[in-house]
């Protein structure tokens, strides 16, 4: 697995401009929730208590939201524990840009891995771009939103495969 | 009671608990909106009435922490 930061302005297509759209907004209300917020039903709320070994505590799934397509109709009332049982590397692999918001930094990154769908006898490599940073929802202390999602190249990918193995990836 | 009702009464309690209920009614309202417009409770199919609660339930779970730090 890769993951590589990169400046949001060189993020292509449309998922590219979509994780611009969500950080300019947090930029204008200074990270603070509002209704209109863009994008509200592909993003995920996460505790602000971020260990950097394990994804946080999930609160908010929306309901467009690439980690919930992933999950399959899996989701409870810890939506965290579920993906780790799932799939431990991932989990690991990912938790370090959540700790890194949670200290303030405005994570942008490109997350490139492969994945073995279930009866799949080679790999394939999946990319997606993810965007996390601190949102205040009125309490004093804040949480993390996270947007991800597929990169052009892996839309692409996604239209030649019938199955949801490139599901996997998040 | 339907949903909406319910949900504007849950969105009031909420606001009680925590300074930010204002945020909380925004959220709410703005999570159902994701659902082509529907408002009434047999309107939701039994895998999005579950999605709303948990997302519901696990939101106040992270409310709270973020309440106490």
């Amino acid at each position: 697995m890769h993951i590589k930061r990169v400046d949001p302005a060189n993020m292509k297509g449309l998922a590219g401009q979509q994780i611009q759209d969500l950080d300019a907004f947090l930029r204008h209300t200074s990270g603070t929730f509002r209704p209109d917020m863009p994008l509200f039903h592909r993003v995920v709320f996460t505790s602000i208590n971020a260990s950097g070994d394990h994804i946080p505590q999930i609160g908010y799934v929306g309901k467009e939201s690439y980690i919930k397509e992933i999950m399959e109709g899996q989701f409870g009332s810890d939506f965290a524990s579920a993906i780790r049982n799932q799939d431990p590397r991932f989990d690991e692999a990912v938790a370090g840009g959540f700790a890194r918001a949670a200290q303030g930094d405005r994570v942008f990154e490109l997350v490139e891995m492969e994945v073995t769908p279930p009866g799949a006898l080679q790999n394939i490599p999946v990319s997606y771009y993810r965007l996390i940073e601190r949102l205040w929802l009125g309490t004093p202390h804040p949480v993390l939103v996270n947007l991800t999602l597929p990169t052009p190249a892996q839309f692409r990918e996604h239209l030649l495969l019938p199955d949801k193995a490139h599901l996997l990836a998040n | 009671m339907d949903l909406q009702a319910f949900l504007n009464e849950e969105a009031e309690c909420y606001a009680d608990m925590f300074d930010g209920g204002l945020v909380i009614r925004g959220f709410i309202s703005t999570m159902l909106e994701g659902y082509d417009g529907k408002s009434d409770w047999q309107e939701f199919t039994p895998q999005e009435r579950d999605e709303i609660v948990m997302n519901c339930h696990r939101m106040i779970e992270l409310l709270r922490q973020a309440e106490e730090g």
